[in-house]
């Protein structure tokens, strides 16, 4: 049921969600939470075109439509009526820092490059989930613009219609009230060894590759595809591991992958609602063939993967920020202890990442217009590649991100699948 | 299409080399759109220059007033050097390198002495004590200086390893042992004769050598490693 919201009674400002509220706080010059997708068209860019369809488009989208603002204790997002973002030529380093004042304060910056629209997004605006609307409904708008009929249908807004207001609710507010809190323990994960780029550098490596053909190797290990994948990233840390020492501390290795937590509770957000998963392995128990990791991550998966595990999980983290003597910290203070947070525990239990976004559908009518779709992950502050999976018909892309100059958990990961038969395609931005 | 004749993958149609393990493609060059721009949206870098000429500033206040208050309650008698001076020396030592584009540590250091010295100095003319600055403070000045530049230049061109770096480092400190004793010794009864620094010379040297000979080892090295690791 719709319940638009009357002008009137639009709110023009809003909390942070739950999941929002660290990436403010661990915000520097160097190192912003950003991640981007992108769409690759058959035909160049009109970036006249997409200026006026991005204008439409985020008037649709009431929580992308906002500016970041300094409260006395928290951060809020406040309307940013009276500005308009603007598009410009692609840059050579996606999920560059953002800064509050960029782009005419909005978190999200949107590109133009050839045949290619890119949407940088500060993460605190929205998940993978929020932002493959916000991108879906900007290009159909764009190619309507172009003068083609595209429908409303497929997770694509009509940007005609009033924003329901179940659109920009916290979830997690709403979801999360489990008397039991917190998840196991999870012990210190092993964190590569590595050379770091320059502050201005992000190493980008593509792999483009068959959905069917990654589908068909998946199904022949009994699993679905993230879990395929995220067990050869994990193989692919481990034959890392193993050149460093098997058994030096720390011996787990741990990959994170984002859970949707739509596909769980009941929700129509365009907001953060996910939740992360720890898989792992611990090399202290001896060597681990690629099938036995594979098993661990789906035991795990299949252990943890359900309603009420995950919202003791999510009301942990929802607890914390209720507390009262957190509530009153003033906002410097909790920026500087969330900041300290953020790249000593935040990034402790894990050695790796791994997000998909899955298959991106499309109404027909578009499909003719669109060669594929593209997610990055901005660079972890720790020095390790993250992989951004995602689909669209039999084009499986898979996106390494990092801040480091080796390459040996790519090539592993890319020749693995080559050793399988599937073909693999690189592109990437270095040099 | 280029394919990577080690990896396997197959590349785009711009690349000059793969990227994964940087064997060159050997292809002729087509002129194909790069999959990214050039252009890189740069990191916006405090302007420590802006911040160092603030800092500057707030140091400038104190030494005004002061020499304000001097002037006018104690005409006569500049005790204002003492604030001078360690002002100057305070701005060498951590605003001075806020300027500097590049880590240039010999100037840093020679300009750290110079004010250094020149605050002994100003002490020394207030105090009328030109006869310590000139047996005691300038000699220990300038070897301090002289062997942080050995120091230096050696690390920085030599490049030794970190136990060799520390056996340098522990010479000079016997060597500044002996000045410092020497000069006192002199100031004091006009005569040289050196006695802790030898203490000290001496237990340092054993060190010195175990650590040079360590250095050489890489089996003894990691037979210690493996039996001492914590």
């Amino acid at each position: 049921m719709l319940r638009p919201v009357e002008e009137k009674k639009q709110k023009n400002w809003f909390k942070l969600d739950n999941a929002a509220k660290i990436y403010p706080a661990a915000n520097t010059k160097r190192w912003s939470g950003m991640f981007r997708l992108s769409v690759t068209l058959k035909e160049k860019v009109d970036s006249f075109i997409l200026q006026e369809a991005l204008a439409t488009t985020i008037k649709r989208f009431p929580s992308f439509n906002i500016r970041m603002r300094r409260g006395l204790f928290w951060y809020y997002f406040e309307t940013n009526a009276r500005k308009r973002p603007t598009v410009r030529p692609d840059i050579n380093n996606p999920c560059a820092p953002i800064s509050w004042q960029d782009n005419n304060g909005f978190l999200l910056r949107v590109f133009y490059y050839d045949k290619r629209i890119a949407i940088d997004y500060f993460h605190s605006l929205t998940d993978g989930t929020g932002a493959m609307v916000f991108l879906k409904t900007l290009v159909a708008q764009y190619l309507k613009l172009k003068g083609y009929e595209i429908p409303a249908k497929e997770g694509i807004l009509d940007v005609d219609e009033q924003p329901d207001i179940e659109e920009f609710e916290d979830s997690f507010a709403k979801y999360a009230d489990s008397k039991q809190r917190g998840r196991a323990k999870e012990p210190k994960a092993y964190h590569m060894k590595s050379t770091k780029l320059n502050d201005n550098d992000i190493s980008i490596i593509t792999g483009i590759t068959s959905l069917e053909k990654i589908k068909q190797l998946a199904k022949k290990n009994n699993s679905t595809i993230t879990e395929f994948l995220s067990a050869l990233l994990l193989y692919s840390f481990y034959k890392q591991k193993e050149k460093e020492g098997l058994y030096t501390k720390p011996t787990r290795i741990a990959v994170s992958i984002p859970v949707n937590l739509r596909n769980y509770f009941k929700s129509n957000t365009k907001r953060n609602f996910s939740l992360f998963l720890n898989p792992g392995i611990d090399t202290i128990l001896g060597e681990y063939t690629f099938e036995e990791m594979l098993r661990q991550i789906q035991y795990f998966m299949k252990a943890n993967l359900n309603k009420k595990t995950l919202n003791a999980m999510m009301t942990q983290n929802v607890i914390i920020e209720k507390y009262i003597f957190i509530r009153v910290a003033p906002l410097f203070l909790k920026n500087f202890l969330m900041s300290i947070a953020h790249s000593t525990i935040g990034y402790r239990p894990i050695s790796t990442l791994l997000s998909n976004v899955g298959s991106v559908t499309l109404p027909c009518e578009m499909q003719e217009h669109v060669n594929r779709f593209e997610f990055i992950l901005g660079a972890a502050k720790i020095r390790t590649p993250y992989l951004a999976v995602v689909s669209y018909n039999d084009t499986l892309v898979l996106n390494f991100t990092s801040k480091i100059k080796e390459t040996d958990i790519e090539r592993f990961f890319f020749t693995y699948l080559i050793k399988q038969g599937i073909p693999v395609k690189i592109e990437s931005n270095r040099e | 299409m280029p394919y990577c004749v080690k990896c396997g993958v197959e590349l785009d149609k711009s690349a000059k080399k793969c990227v994964l393990c940087n064997t060159e493609v050997m292809i002729e060059q087509q002129d194909e759109i790069p999959p990214y721009p050039k252009e890189k949206s740069e990191v916006s870098q405090l302007n420590t220059g802006y911040f160092a000429m603030l800092l500057s500033v707030i140091l400038i206040i104190p030494n005004v007033a002061c020499l304000v208050i001097n002037l006018i309650y104690s005409p006569g008698i500049y005790w204002m050097y003492y604030v001078f001076g360690g002002s100057l020396v305070l701005w060498m030592i951590f605003i001075f390198p806020m300027t500097l584009k590049k880590k240039r540590p010999l100037i840093h250091v020679f300009l750290i002495f110079l004010s250094a010295t020149l605050y002994l100095l100003l002490i020394a003319l207030a105090l009328s004590g030109m006869r310590w600055f000139l047996t005691i403070a300038l000699p220990v000045c300038i070897t301090v200086m002289l062997l942080l530049f050995i120091i230096i230049f050696i690390v920085n061109r030599k490049k030794p390893g970190k136990l060799k770096t520390t056996s340098i480092s522990l010479i000079t400190v016997i060597v500044l042992c002996l000045v410092v004793e020497g000069t006192v010794d002199y100031f004091v009864n006009a005569t040289i004769q050196f006695s802790w620094s030898y203490i000290v010379a001496a237990s340092i040297v054993p060190v010195i050598i175990a650590l040079v000979l360590l250095s050489g080892n890489k089996k003894l090295q990691n037979e210690l490693i493996k039996k001492l690791h914590i």
